[in-house]
Parts: structure tokens; sequence; C-alpha cells
């Protein structure tokens, strides 16, 4: 996936697993952009007796880097509380919930909001509530509305948004993990010997149905960037985004109480920038570490990126369809298209009226040109798709980033760096065969922009 | 459930036998070599300006002693959202003592 579940430790850990990052210029506020970073991979909508939440114990923060050092400038911290009207009954709530004050709501949320820039803290919002859990039709009637009220207003045109939405991201996790058998090519895997597959098929949305929890905030590009009114050529224009999840380094369980108690300071535990970098890319033995890095230090990473193992597996697993692919993965030269595309950002002059290159720096960040207006008729490959508003220009709701990533890896953007080197026909092809018709719930064409939850009472149906 | 992917517990004995406690503020004499770490100030953080935690230095909460090496009387002491580290094998002989 994405990053649901992406390493080792962390996949035991989901209220502190980030799973995606988007940020994009908003299309209905186009002064603004839009950062979520979503938290709790794989929510099952009938999630009671205890419905997903924030971890109170987790520092969630979305970064920014306005000056391409890898470092952050800006960052947006954000804790939760969790509050009980009534610890002697065993349910979620005891009747309707209609508003977020609701006296039938047990089990409410609330967070604060603090802008760190230039070593200040400053607190943008307290006490702000989380709407519930998607529960169902009694229980959460009117839930559409009820959740739009969670968006709040901030200080400075800031929007905020933190709680459950549908999952957005779309993935065929059970045919890429089982050894990369595409399911629209799979007649062309190899197989090992096993001749299981004869003709292609449509792909399958393991995400589908399934929900996450969302933190989401709309900021004026002026407030990152000093101003609103950059030309796509100018490098401050350009942000580099991520997200990062940290826990105390000390958790002690009073068994003589039934409590837990927290101490020291917080370590990063979980990170996230550009989709599939720590999923894809970086060995097993080292994605745990990876979660703990800033991305000022991603150069000892960048090897795996440079030379990615999928590029190699993709010839063997598919005999004869990658043949150029091959010769490029054999030659040993540096993967400089998705060194740029991922760690860099792509220099001007590559792409016509294109750039969000950050510098030398190697740094995953998921780098966003805020000069680049929201297109009119969007399209799902990004800059690959000519759409130069979508991934890797930042990352939209419902960017194909499995595609687009497939496509880079096999050979497709290899051109940008090496002119002569012509992609395989495949190269070109490849996708897991999905695209957004495949995710149930729309996506919102207003903040949060991710859909309305799947309610528990018909989900799973 | 424990969760803390990158933190030390302090629930006893840990790996390397180092050893972990935790004790009320006022069992902790001053220790010239104590070199506290606020958070986000050294490698406990990255070097990124998510930095000030919303309780940082809070003294609130457990205070808790990881013994790291107790021959050389290597030690943590875990406040609020502060760690320290300091030298003191005495201490960290009879921290020892008293867990056995």
């Amino acid at each position: 996936m994405s990053s649901h579940r992406e390493a080792p430790e962390i996949s035991k850990d989901p209220v502190a697993d980030s799973t995606d990052v988007y940020a994009f210029v908003s299309p209905d506020r186009p002064s603004t952009v839009t950062l979520i970073a979503n938290y709790i991979p794989l929510e099952e909508p009938a999630g009671g007796p205890n419905f997903y939440e924030f971890g109170d114990d987790v520092l969630y923060e979305i970064h920014v880097d306005t000056d391409g050092d890898g470092q952050a400038d800006v960052t947006y911290q954000f804790q939760f509380s969790t509050a009980l009207r009534d610890p002697d009954t065993f349910l979620y709530n005891t009747g309707p919930i209609r508003s977020l004050n609701s006296p039938n709501w047990n089990s409410r949320q609330f967070y604060t909001v603090t802008r760190v820039a230039g070593g200040i803290s400053q607190p943008l919002g307290t006490g702000l509530a989380c709407p519930p859990c998607n529960i169902g039709p009694l229980s959460t009637p009117r839930y559409a509305t009820l959740a739009a009220s969670a968006v709040h207003s901030l200080p400075g045109g800031v929007k905020v948004f933190a709680g459950q939405r549908a999952e957005g991201f779309y993935v065929d996790l059970g045919s890429i993990f089982d050894l990369a058998t595409l399911r629209p090519f799979q007649q062309l895997h190899a197989k090992y010997g096993m001749h299981i597959f004869n003709r292609p098929e449509p792909g399958v949305n393991t995400t589908n149905e399934l929900n996450v929890h969302s933190i989401a905030l709309q900021v004026p590009i002026a407030a990152l960037t000093g101003s609103s009114s950059r030309d796509e050529s100018d490098p401050r224009a350009v942000i580099g985004v991520w997200t990062t999840a940290s826990r105390r380094h000390v958790h002690i369980l009073d068994a003589d109480q039934g409590t837990s108690s927290w101490s020291g300071p917080f370590r990063q535990v979980s990170r996230l920038g550009n989709p599939l970098v720590n999923e894809v890319l970086i060995p097993l033995g080292k994605k745990d570490f990876w979660n703990t890095q800033p991305p000022i230090y991603d150069e000892m990473f960048a090897s795996y990126v440079a030379h990615p193992e999928l590029a190699a597996l993709l010839p063997a697993l598919y005999p004869g369809v990658f043949p150029h692919l091959a010769g490029l993965a054999k030659s040993g030269k540096p993967r400089a298209d998705l060194e740029a595309i991922l760690l860099t950002g792509i220099p001007a002059g590559l792409i016509k009226g294109f750039q969000n290159h950050t510098g030398p720096v190697l740094a995953d960040m998921l780098r966003l040109n805020t000069a680049i207006k929201p297109a009119r008729k969007p399209n799902i490959l990004g800059v690959l798709g000519g759409d130069l508003a979508g991934f890797p220009n930042g990352r939209r709701v419902f960017d194909d980033v499995v595609t687009i990533e497939l496509r880079a890896i096999a050979g497709l953007t290899y051109p940008l760096v090496a002119a002569a080197y012509k992609p395989d026909a495949a190269a070109g092809a490849i996708t897991d065969g999905l695209t957004p018709e495949d995710v149930k719930k729309p996506y919102l064409r207003s903040f949060p922009y991710l859909g309305v939850p799947y309610g528990g009472y018909y989900n799973p149906s | 459930m424990l969760r803390t992917a990158a933190g030390a517990s302090a629930a006893g004995l840990v790996a390397g036998g180092a050893l972990a406690a935790a004790l009320p503020a006022a069992a902790l004499p001053a220790a010239a070599a104590a070199r506290p770490e606020r958070s986000g100030q050294s490698a406990e953080r990255p070097a990124h300006s998510a930095t000030t935690t919303p309780d940082a230095g809070s003294a609130a909460g457990p205070l808790v002693i990881h013994v790291r090496d107790a021959r050389t009387g290597e030690m943590d002491i875990f406040a609020g959202t502060t760690r320290t580290r300091l030298r003191d094998p005495a201490l960290a002989a009879r921290l020892v003592r008293a867990s056995q």
C-alpha cells in the first residue's frame, strides 16, 4: 500500500502508522494549499465497541520545508485527548449522535493544533472536536452533515479537520504482493512454473469500503511561501511536505492502578512523504530505521531509489516484456529520474512549464509547486498524463500513484535524464488495473476532500 | 498494550543488562554529570523544526531512570518530556542492588 503497515514495527502500532500524505493547491480555494496526513490503516467500518480514534499519546505532525534543505520550516502539531462522559457504560454512544456536543455521545475526542516556525510555538486552536466514527443510521444519522460541522476555522484563514474518512487510496495489494502478479498482465507473469493465469483480469481494490483517520489542514499559500503570486519557475513556490508520528520514550503500565503513563521526549516512529518509498524501495531490514529519520538524512537511503529492486525484478517476473528495462538495470546506471522525482524534485527544463526542484539535498518529501493552478480536467496520472497539477507535483486524493510509480520504475521516466533511452512499450501500460471508479465512496469537491466514511451498519455489505 | 516503538520499556530489566526503574522525583540525587536533553534538541528528535512539544519540560508524570550500563553508571533520567543523560556509578550500583 502507499504506506499502510509498511514497516515491521509500525505495522503493530496502527494509531501511529501514517498511511498517506496529500498536498495540493485547493481546487475550490486556489489561494490555499490542502495538506492531509492519514493514519490508522484499514479500518473496518464496524469497529464497535471501541471505534477508531487517534492516539492520545501520539504527537502527530505535518512538516513543510520552504527552502529545500530537507528540514521543516513550518510544522503543524496535533495532539488529541479523549473524554468519556460516562465511564460506567460499555457504549460508545447511548443514543443518536446528532451534534458534536450530543449528550448521547460517550467517547469524544478533542485536539489542539500548534504551528511551530522559527523555534516559536503558536497555538492555533484548542479543544477542537473530532467527529464520531460513522457507526450506522441509528447512531450517527445525517453523518455527512455531522462530520462537516467538525471542519474548524482557525486564525489566519486556516481550516482544519481531524477524524474518520473513507479511504481514498486504491491499490490491488493482493496481486502486487503475490510476487508482483499484476492482474491486467497476469498471463505474462513467469508464474514460477505454475500455470495458473491464462488471461488478464481487472484489478481488485483491496482498500475499498475501508476507512482511515485523516488530519487535514488548509493553509493560505502565502503563509508558507511568503507570497501567493509567485511564478511557477520561482523555486520559492515549491514546498516539501511530510508527516511524522512520535511517541514518548517510556510507557509505564501501572498494574496496581490500572493506568498508563508516559515519560521522556517524543521520538519519531513513523514518517511519510512520497507514497510507496518506504513500502517498495526501502529494504525490510531498514524500514523501521527509515521511519525514525528526518528527510535531511535520506542520502543514506538514496541507493535504494537509484537502484530499485523492483526494476530488476520486473524483467525477471515478466520474461520478454521489459527488455530495455532489463538492460538498464543490468547496466548499473543510477536511476537519476527516480532520484529527481522522489528526492530532489524535477528541475526546470525537463518538462515544459514545470519544475518542483528544491535543490541538491536528497530528501523524501512530497514536493508541490504551489504556483501551478489546479487542473480543470485532472488526469489521474498527473504529470505523466500531462497534468502538471498532479503527482509528483504534490499529490491529490484521486491520483493513481501506484500506476505512476510502477511506470516510472519500469523506465517510462528515464528519458527525462537519458534522451536516448527508449522505454519498453509495457512501461507505458503497466498498472494494477484500478482507477478512482474502484473507490465506492466519492471524493468530496471541497475540504477535506476525502469521502464520507463508510458506516458500520451497511459495510461490509 | 505497550506500543512504544522506539522507546525503552520501564517494565523492568531490558536487553543488554540495562536496568530501568520508575522513581518518585524526590529520590533523585543531584548528579554532577547530568546533561539534560530537552525534546528535539538532540538526537532524540530529528533536527527539523518540529522540536517544541506542547508540554516540553513539564515535570508532570513519572520520573524514570534507565540504567544503560551498570558498570559505568551511565543512565538516562526521563521526566516530563526531557531526558537527562548522567554517569553515576555509585547510584547505578545502588539501583542494581535495590532491584535484586
